[in-house]
Order: structure tokens, then sequence, then C-alpha cells
């Protein structure tokens, strides 16, 4: 059946929605070295202090920057992005670091000129207007948000990726107001799930999650298939497509440098028990993965 | 989630919230999550009706998205850094505690938790004649220790210690709802603008301790707890995000397998703060009991800072501060 909605759509909307949306092959080339195929949903969990929101930033920085600037290749996608930020952890300082560095970097390779400072600052701002922040105060303004964004992303084509910082911002307040019951919560998780399955499927967007772990792990011996069970509930678990568990990974020298002490892990997990396992550091420039 | 009435838009009269309300259509919620068509069919309200219902309640109840150029210009001009008048611990922090952050100490007993909270209150007092609002849980703070820090630091006297003392507001709290009525409050009272001295020069708010209040209404199977203290979190974040306040919190350990110590208050709440500093003990550090010397020497004062979490910074680089008259050091 058409939907009048269909009919109703200006012709703004109709080009952003069949517009052919920018690649995004090397969105980041270590953990996703094909192409990223729209519409995934990428889950990242992990305990507090494991780097989800420093890896979110990365990919982000990955997004904005330019391909290319004074003929020096920066390596960027030049997309929009948008960032819902639940949990108030966007640090637009540290962003604004990784971006200035990334520029800085790759220009210096190439000349030293004296306004070097001067352009850096104007590629940064460039970088930072394909970007848009929303922060949300409760779970029915995120849901209500989710529906308004239609608006921003008809109006900006180029917006491919959304971000959400973090996914279970709102869990506990959810569980003791509206959902008493297991059948309430996930009802009110189901509208939000619809939402935005609604936004990605009309718009081609791929949406990564940071997850905060906030139940003790808990290993199943006795049943192995519960050892599936997400507390987000199933609705959330059918639309996450991809899944990239992070942590911490004990230094093993003693004397090492700062960076090198903290070490982190990415596990990503493909088809069945599939998986790999790669290290990385938090450096200047986003995230620097270990061979 | 806001329920629907008359005069949340032109179009929302009585007979369409009526007609609305038989189809089971009762918040904000509701009408915005169901089809346009739908709703228009069922309750028999025209589709331009409830499309302009739609886009009005829609622009009312959306978070705005703002383009990063202009919150980068706005964080810019609003962000500020206040020192703790601890070189070692600003060293640790990149300046000191910023703005628009959530920071939290944790510790063990005598770790100097809350002289560290003092001490920076005295610092953002003294030096910048900003207010600090002080919210006091165990009632740990001390006015007679404050009092002795400022003459420490300042001879001659030249600022009085009414003026400073002004600039320092402590409201004691003993429950999780007396927390959460404080600090709705105090960002009532922001809102206001009437009240001079916190409305345009509040910068610095403190919780000591957070734990105290929280820890008994968690536990059990009961969920109640994990929601206070969730909707605390949000209300310590929005002052900081949306008034541009350093937060500054304050939360014990417990102790886990095989002695390993970790924040209190569980999982959940460690998500919560943007920069987390543990204060550690030397004694506790090197785990053995050396017999305490008779004389305050300089090492008893001493005082470990570990940084175990940042949005910004490099982690697990730890630095030493002392205790003395003036505060910390």
């Amino acid at each position: 059946m058409a939907t009048p909605k269909a009919k109703s759509e200006t012709g703004a909307q109709l080009l952003a929605r069949l517009h052919c949306k920018p690649s995004l092959v090397c969105l980041e080339r270590v953990l996703l070295p094909a192409v990223t195929s729209q519409k995934s949903v990428f889950e990242l969990r992990g305990e507090e202090g494991v780097g989800k929101t420093q890896l979110l930033l990365h990919l982000v920085a990955n997004a904005i920057l330019p391909k290319s600037s004074h003929g020096v290749d920066i390596a960027g996608l030049c997309v929009g992005v948008v960032y819902i930020d639940l949990d108030y952890h966007f640090s637009m300082i540290r962003l604004t670091s990784i971006l200035e560095t990334r520029i800085q970097t790759a220009l210096s390779a190439r000349d030293s000129s004296q306004d070097a400072s001067q352009s850096v600052e104007d590629i940064v701002k460039q970088c930072l207007s394909r970007l848009y922040v929303v922060r949300c105060s409760s779970s029915s303004q995120f849901l209500i948000t989710l529906h308004s964004l239609e608006t921003l992303l008809g109006n900006n084509p180029d917006i491919c990726l959304l971000m959400i910082d973090s996914i279970s911002a709102f869990y506990w307040v959810d569980r003791s107001t509206g959902g008493s019951s297991t059948q309430g919560r996930t009802n009110s998780n189901k509208l939000m799930v619809d939402a935005l399955r609604k936004l990605l499927v009309t718009y081609n967007l791929v949406v990564f999650c940071a997850k905060a772990e906030l139940f003790e792990q808990r290993t199943y011996t006795d049943n192995p298939s519960a050892s599936g069970y997400d507390f987000m509930g199933h609705h959330w678990q059918r639309l996450v497509t991809h899944r990239w568990t992070l942590g911490k990974i004990r230094p093993i020298k003693e004397h090492v440098s700062v960076v090198q002490r903290n070490c982190y892990s990415v596990t990503v997990h493909s088809g069945n028990d599939a998986q790999k396992t790669r290290s990385f550091v938090i450096t200047d420039e986003g995230v620097e993965f270990r061979k | 989630m806001p329920r629907l009435r008359i005069g949340l838009c032109p179009t929302l009269t009585q007979i369409v919230l009526e007609k609305l309300s038989r189809i089971g259509v009762h918040d904000v919620v509701d009408i915005l999550t169901t089809d346009a068509v739908e709703v228009s069919q069922k309750a028999k309200v025209s589709y331009k009706d409830v499309l302009s219902i739609q886009r009005v309640l829609l622009a009312q109840y959306s978070a705005f998205p703002m383009n990063a150029a202009d919150f980068y210009v706005d964080v810019m001009s609003s962000v500020a850094i206040l020192s703790t008048g601890s070189s070692n611990i600003d060293q640790l922090l990149d300046g000191g505690l910023y703005t628009a952050e959530v920071t939290e100490v944790v510790g063990p007993v005598a770790s100097g938790k809350t002289q560290l909270c003092l001490s920076i209150a005295l610092s953002v007092a003294m030096e910048t004649r900003q207010t600090v609002v002080y919210f006091d849980t165990g009632s740990s703070f001390d006015s007679g220790r404050l009092q002795d820090m400022m003459e420490a630091r300042q001879k001659p006297l030249t600022q009085t210690v009414e003026m400073i003392g002004s600039l320092i507001r402590c409201c004691k709290v003993y429950s999780v709802f007396e927390l959460l009525s404080g600090l709705e409050t105090l960002k009532a009272s922001l809102d206001d603008q009437t009240d001079k001295l916190c409305s345009t020069s509040l910068k610095l708010v403190i919780v000591d301790c957070v734990a105290a209040v929280i820890s008994p209404v968690l536990g059990g199977f009961q969920t109640d707890g994990h929601a206070y203290m969730m909707h605390i979190s949000r209300v310590l974040k929005t002052l900081a995000v949306e008034y541009s306040v350093a937060v500054l919190i304050t939360n014990n350990v417990v102790y886990g397998d095989g002695g390993a110590t970790r924040p209190a208050m569980g999982k959940t709440w460690s998500h919560v703060p943007n920069t987390r500093v543990e204060l550690l003990k030397p004694l506790d550090s090197v785990g053995e009991l050396t017999p305490r010397p008779q004389s305050h020497t300089d090492s008893d004062h001493q005082r470990h800072a570990i940084l175990l979490k940042s949005d910004r910074l490099q982690t697990n680089v730890s630095t030493t501060f002392v205790i003395s008259d003036y505060g910390v050091q």
C-alpha cells in the first residue's frame, strides 16, 4: 500500500531518500576493511573506561574529515554525521583535538607555510559543520527526537552515519517508571527500535551505538543458549547486525610509555562463533590499532 | 510522558481531544508514534489536523540537533577550567576541573576526599570569586577547617572570612530525596535569574559524598533505588552541561574479589562520571602495616591520586599530593 506520507514528501526529501549515499568504504581500515553496507547497526559494548566513546569519536573524525585539502590526502570520507549524546559524554574538546592533530600531521608532511595554523582551523570548522549533536534528557524525548530527525536527514542528504552514546542510558529509569512489567518495558523499547529502523531504512543510514555493560557478566555453563540474553530486550537484539565487544588489556611489561600502558581490545563478532580481536591504543589522533 | 491537553497547539480542541482519547491516544508519545493516516481514520479527525498536531508537538518536545560548528563556538566561549589548588592534581587533570563535566573522586576512608573538596571549594572562591554550592551528606563539611585553610593561604588577610564564606554555600542533605530536591531547587534558582549570586557566578557544585545517600536505597530485587540513582546522575549531568558548571562528587570504594577495590554503587554508576580520580593512602598501596610514627611527618599526609577514567586524557597516570594547613598541595 502506498502511504500518503510518500505522496506528501517534498522534492528535497525524495532526493535525500533516493540519492546515492556517499560510499562508506574505508570508514575504518582495520575493523571494517570491506565496504560498510548501509542499514547496518553496530553495537559497541563494554565496561566503563574501555574506550567506547573514544572509538565513536574516532569514527566521527574519520567520517567528517575531508578527503583531501590543499592537495594533501587527509583520508577522510567527507560525509555528515548525527551524534545523539544520551550519556552527556560527548567531548567537543577531545574531538577538535583529534581533528587538529590529524590535519596537522597530514599538512606538515607537505610544506611548512606560515598560515598553516589558520588553514587548520578553517578545515576543522568545515569538518564540524558536517556534524550534528543532539542531547536528550529522557527516553520519551529521545523517542520523539528520533521521529523529528527526519527533517534534518531530509534536508542534509550527505548524512549517512548515526551515533548513539549510549543506548542503555535510560534503562533503569524506564524500568522503574514506564515498565514495571516486562511487557511495558518491551513496548517502550519496541517504539524506540521501530523509530530507529524506520530512519535507517528510509535514509540508508549506518548506526553505531555504545552500550554500557550494566550487569555483571554471568557465565552460563548449564545453559549456553542463555548467554545470548540482552538486557535491552529482543527487539533491540534483532535490530543489531554487528557486535563489537571492548575490553581492557593488562600491560605485560612494566616500563612502557603512558600511551602504551593503556591498551584496549575490540572483538568483532561475526557469524556464528567466528570472531577476531584487535588491540588498540588511544592517541592524540584518535584510535590507533596495533599489529 | 506529557499528556495531550488543550492549549498545546491550536488544532487540539476539546472535541479533537475527546476523539483521540477514545481510540487510546492519550499522550504526546502516543500520537507521535502512530501513523497519521491511522489516527485520522480511527478517530475521525481530519488528516490535516493530525499532521499539524504532530508537527507542532515534534518541534516542541524533540531535542534540537545542533550543528557542531556552532556548538564548538559555544563550548569555547563557555568552558572554564577551575584550578584545584594543587599543581600536581591540576597537571593530572590537564589544568583542573572542567565545566560541563562530572568529575568523581573515589577513595577509601581517610584518603583525603573531603579535604580535596574543601580545598577546591576554597580555591575557586578565593581566586575566581565564583560561587560554590556544597552538598554535604555526611556532616563532613568543617567550616573551622575551611577558616584555618583560608588564614594559612593569605598573609596578610586581604579577603575577609565573611566574604569568602558567603561564596561557599553549604547545604546539608541526609537522604536521596533531600539531595534531589536540593539539586532541583538549585536548578530553579539558576533559571530564575533573581538569585544574583547563583545565576551569574555559579561555577562549581560539590556533592560529598554521593554514595552515603544512594547506597541505602540500592539493593534487593527492587529497581526504584537504581532509578533514583540514575535520576540524580541525570540532574547532575544536566546541571553541568546546561548551566556550564563543574560538578565534583565523591564516592566510597567497596572491596570486591581478592581485596581489589572498586567504586561503590555498582556498574551502572561507574558509567556516569566523565572523569574519575582515585585517591590512595601510601600505606594502602604498599599493603604492609608499618608502625605509625609518633611525630607527624610529611609522608603521613601524603596521598596518591590516580586518573582512572577520562574523556580527554590518558588514564592510569598517577601523582602525589600532601594534605597540609594550606589545604591540598
